[in-house]
């Protein structure tokens, strides 16, 4: 019987680790601050909570009543609106999310009270849907710059992993090997081989699901293509949007909007009687016109990975069905990759490994920066240009975003709620604060070099307990209080920043011990094994 | 004649010293690899929607099969030994895909 064996060359093994040494150089910055953020986004709405008092409601009314909030809004501020939307609440999310369109084409977001259908007045901030989440994904450059510079990063990402899984000689044996008390090289290195392979899967996953979910910006002629070059055709097919135009006549008796939704959610189940599809957000089209329909989606269903199940319009004139989505197997593989990437299902197991994943990665970007640095430190020689530069970039993009993040929860509890940021607004006085101190994490970092490593970890262990201390100073809801309460949400997150503090803490002991600038480590590190030599 | 020899094999040289530098194979992956992944998509989604698959389904499978083509083209050319070839290869067929898909989905019914 003859056997095969791949065989992977010296000479792809040398190409490759070119590949993954200049790749991750380039983006590294960059990956880190996705990752980071994208971390972050998993407990978005956690940290809403947490930044916005008024969100902390421990159970939502059931059953909830679309018809109610839709009533108030058209009553109220988003009377002669010509678009509306209701997300209905969740455990996540204990208030109903609204946001309406003004005949001005103004988007205005809101929350309301489920139970009343009112608007409810919270604490002005982008919090964690509205700052970390898109910064995950945008980065918050205009222009759509931003979302170019991720989709970039995302490819390099795959081209990583996939240039680091050849380079790699002994997997399995890395898999098992980390050496903390070797010198600062040898474990960074270990580390980097540790984490990349503990959550192989996630890494890939991540980046992957992330471009197709943008494909529409990355690819935006190719998608065309198939549709004659029409993307409006591209997008009413896709999306099932209704061929409907306005009657230019207001709506005279409208169908009771919950029953509609009713009717919507039978005729789901009728098709997967198994299930028991819920609506969970309800748009209102052509609002006060006599044509206006309702698009309801169940976009998350709660105890499915997979996103976008249902998607029907039906006349709120008639209650006629204007259109349905059905889904082939190619649309229900994507679904359930994007709803990977989304990580909305309802279980609180995936959704703390999937942050310790991001974590994972976040860990394997900066112990791969920090790899590159210390092989190139030689021996009794001056650090070379390139080291500095590119320290200086790490760590104002790992210690130093962390740091800011942290100091983002800080000025949310320091600025007064009825502030007006001095002009800017409190939302937007609170995100510059972020920036001021991620731009001086950077200046600290050129002027203080190695050291700024260890001082950022102590200022940010510093900083994330004085969040927890502000968080009980302004809101009562310590630890203890908040878990008494039922506040999972807050007890948790303050769990979860003095824990941070305290890694913080200890890593700022570590590399107190571990200066690579110390005579003793250089000793320590002695001459280069072959495999640790940088790629020239 | 001589110095006109002379010049096209320096040129030739310098060509050739562009062609094997990693730089350019950098600027082949990331450019080349993104043409070649447009057109792909383009092309593979007029295919399938040919054979009869949807056209929203057949948009699907190249969302889903795309970036790892990318992924592909991009190790393929940071590795091959004759990164000449794969240039050419990369170009030339991004370029047919390219025109090659609209004319064919002016097919589709």
């Amino acid at each position: 019987m003859s056997t095969y064996k791949l065989q992977v060359s010296e000479d792809f093994r040398a190409a490759m680790g070119w590949l993954h040494t200049w790749a991750g150089i380039a983006t590294s910055c960059f990956l880190f601050m996705i990752f980071w953020m994208g971390s972050l986004a998993v407990f978005d709405r956690e940290i809403d909570q947490w930044m916005k008092p008024e969100l902390r409601v421990t159970e939502p009314p059931q059953p909830f009543s679309y018809g109610a909030v839709f009533e108030q809004l058209q009553a109220g501020a988003a009377k002669g609106a010509t678009r509306l939307f209701v997300r209905a609440p969740s455990e996540r999310e204990p208030l109903a999310f609204t946001f309406y369109q003004t005949e001005d084409g103004e988007f205005i977001r809101g929350q309301a009270d489920p139970a009343t259908g009112e608007l409810v007045d919270v604490t002005e901030s982008h919090a964690g849907t509205g700052f970390f989440y898109p910064f995950h994904y945008s980065l918050h450059i205009p222009a759509g710059i931003g979302y170019w510079i991720v989709g970039f990063s995302a490819m390099a990402m795959l081209v990583l992993l996939v240039s680091g899984i050849f380079i790699h000689r002994k997997i399995v044996k890395d898999f098992f090997t980390f050496r903390p008390n070797k010198s600062l090289r040898r474990s960074t290195l270990d580390l980097h081989n540790l984490s990349s392979l503990v959550a192989l899967p996630l890494h890939i996953l991540f980046p992957l699901t992330g471009l197709m979910i943008f494909f529409q910006i990355y690819l935006p002629w190719s998608a065309n293509v198939v549709f004659d070059g029409d993307n409006a055709a591209r997008v009413s097919q896709v999306f099932a949007i209704p061929a409907v135009e306005p009657a230019g006549a207001p709506m005279t008796k409208a169908l009771d909007i919950d029953e509609l939704i009713e009717r919507v959610e039978t005729l789901w189940a009728s098709s997967a009687p198994t299930a028991a599809p819920r609506a969970d957000s309800v748009g209102l089209e052509l609002a006060n016109d006599a044509n206006a329909y309702l698009m309801v989606r169940e976009v998350f269903p709660s105890r499915a990975v997979s996103m976008n199940k249902h998607l029907t319009a039906i006349s709120a004139r008639d209650g006629t069905i204007l259109s349905n989505t059905s889904a082939g197997p190619a649309k229900r593989t994507y679904a359930w990759l994007a709803g990977a990437h989304f990580i909305q299902f309802d279980s609180w197991v995936l959704r703390w490994l999937y942050f310790s994943g991001g974590l994972l990665g976040s860990l394997m970007i900066a112990s791969g920066l920090v790899f590159w640095m210390q092989s190139r430190i030689r021996k009794g020689k001056i650090e070379p240009r390139s080291v500095r530069v590119v320290r200086g970039l790490a760590v104002g993009s790992i210690t130093g975003i962390i740091l800011a993040s942290t100091a983002y929860l800080l000025a949310n509890r320091l600025i007064p709620t009825e502030s007006a940021g001095f002009g800017l607004g409190r939302a937007n006085f609170e995100v510059l604060f972020f920036y001021l101190v991620w731009l001086a994490s950077y200046a600290h970092a050129a002027a203080r070099g190695t050291t700024a490593w260890r001082e950022q970890c102590l200022m940010i262990s510093i900083a994330t307990s004085a969040a927890v201390a502000l968080n009980w100073m302004t809101t009562g809801d310590h630890p203890i209080a908040a878990y008494e309460a039922g506040l999972t949400q807050i007890w948790s997150m303050d769990g979860v920043l003095l824990v941070g503090a305290g890694i913080a803490w200890l890593a700022a002991r570590g590399l107190t011990k571990k200066d690579p600038s110390s005579a003793a480590d250089r000793m320590v590190m002695g001459p280069m094994a072959p495999e640790l030599r940088p790629a020239e | 004649m001589q110095r006109f020899s002379r010049h096209a094999g320096a040129v030739q040289e310098l060509i050739c010293t562009a062609v094997t530098s990693r730089w350019f194979r950098v600027l082949v992956a990331t450019f080349g690899g993104y043409a070649f992944t447009v057109g792909f998509f383009a092309l593979f989604a007029v295919s399938l929607a040919l054979l009869g698959v949807g056209r929203v389904e057949a948009m699907w499978w190249s969302v889903l099969t795309s970036f790892l083509i990318f992924t592909v083209v991009v190790v393929w050319v940071a590795a091959t030994p004759h990164p000449g070839r794969a240039t050419l290869a990369v170009l030339l067929s991004s370029f047919a895909m390219i025109t090659g898909a609209p004319r064919l989905a002016g097919m589709l019914v």
